[in-house]
């Protein structure tokens, strides 16, 4: 019998009714996991904002992108929202080649996506 | 093993791998170390690793259907000029115009097929052979 995905340790934390994920990891599928597992532990408890730190993302590829977008669909349908703060050059233009940019809010610091 | 390949007047190098990513890191490593002393910006550099990650993560996952018994063979050249890395699997192949555009606004929110539309946005030129079983790119050090 397949055991269930074991998912990484998420570094979350609270502020006001906003949830904050700093997601860490280098390369595409140590991110992806990280973003598959906030949506498999945290989306179905999430009231009101979602806040993805993105700043120590490094070499993620078209399965994070594809996670981040299933993520987003999860968090809708759930009547709540999702940011995204301060992905890297190179986050940010895989966001901006993918047209992702206009599905997603980018800040580039807490406080601003906390404050919009 | 080296070999020649239709269009690339370069020896290319070949290495077969399983297929299993945790296999591709070395070749990788390999071409990206030839990259780096062939100059190339570090633009080009990440544009050349991502569009190979992508390569390698299709042909894995879609051509060899994650079956750990199949095997990649990869192909590369680095030169000052250009960088030639093909990726094939073992797969039954694919017709690369019958997938979907990712980024028009109907396919926006669909969570999968980014990665030939980043391997294209990144390398001067992404082809595949008749079958759909290899992929070519091409990053040209301008």
């Amino acid at each position: 019998m397949p055991q269930p995905h074991q998912y990484p340790p998420l570094n979350v934390r609270r502020q006001g009714s906003a949830v904050i994920v700093t997601v860490t990891g280098c390369g595409d599928a140590d991110c992806t996991d990280q973003i598959r597992g906030v949506a498999a532990t945290l989306v179905a408890s999430l009231e009101g904002l979602l806040v993805l730190d993105l700043s120590q993302v490094r070499s993620p590829g078209a399965d994070f992108l594809g996670a981040l977008v299933a993520l987003l669909l999860r968090v809708q349908a759930r009547g709540a929202s999702l940011k995204l703060v301060n992905p890297d050059a190179e986050l940010r233009r895989l966001l901006e080649e993918s047209r992702l940019l206009t599905l997603f809010g980018v800040y580039n610091d807490l406080e601003q996506a906390l404050a919009s | 093993m080296n070999g020649t390949d239709a269009g690339q007047s370069e020896p290319l190098t070949e290495i077969v791998v399983p297929s299993k990513i945790e296999a591709t890191k070395e070749p990788e490593q390999q071409i990206l170390a030839q990259v780096a002393r062939c100059g190339y910006s570090p633009d080009a550099a990440f544009a050349i690793k991502l569009a190979l990650q992508e390569a390698v993560t299709n042909a894995i996952k879609h051509g060899n259907r994650n079956d750990p018994s199949k095997h990649l063979t990869l192909r590369f050249a680095v030169s000052p000029e250009k960088t030639v890395i093909a990726v094939a699997d073992e797969g039954d192949g694919f017709h690369v115009e019958k997938i979907p555009d990712p980024t028009t606004d109907e396919n926006l929110e669909c969570p999968t097929g980014r990665g030939i539309m980043l391997m294209r946005a990144y390398m001067n030129r992404v082809s595949y052979n008749d079958k759909g079983t290899e992929v070519t790119l091409v990053k040209l050090n301008e």
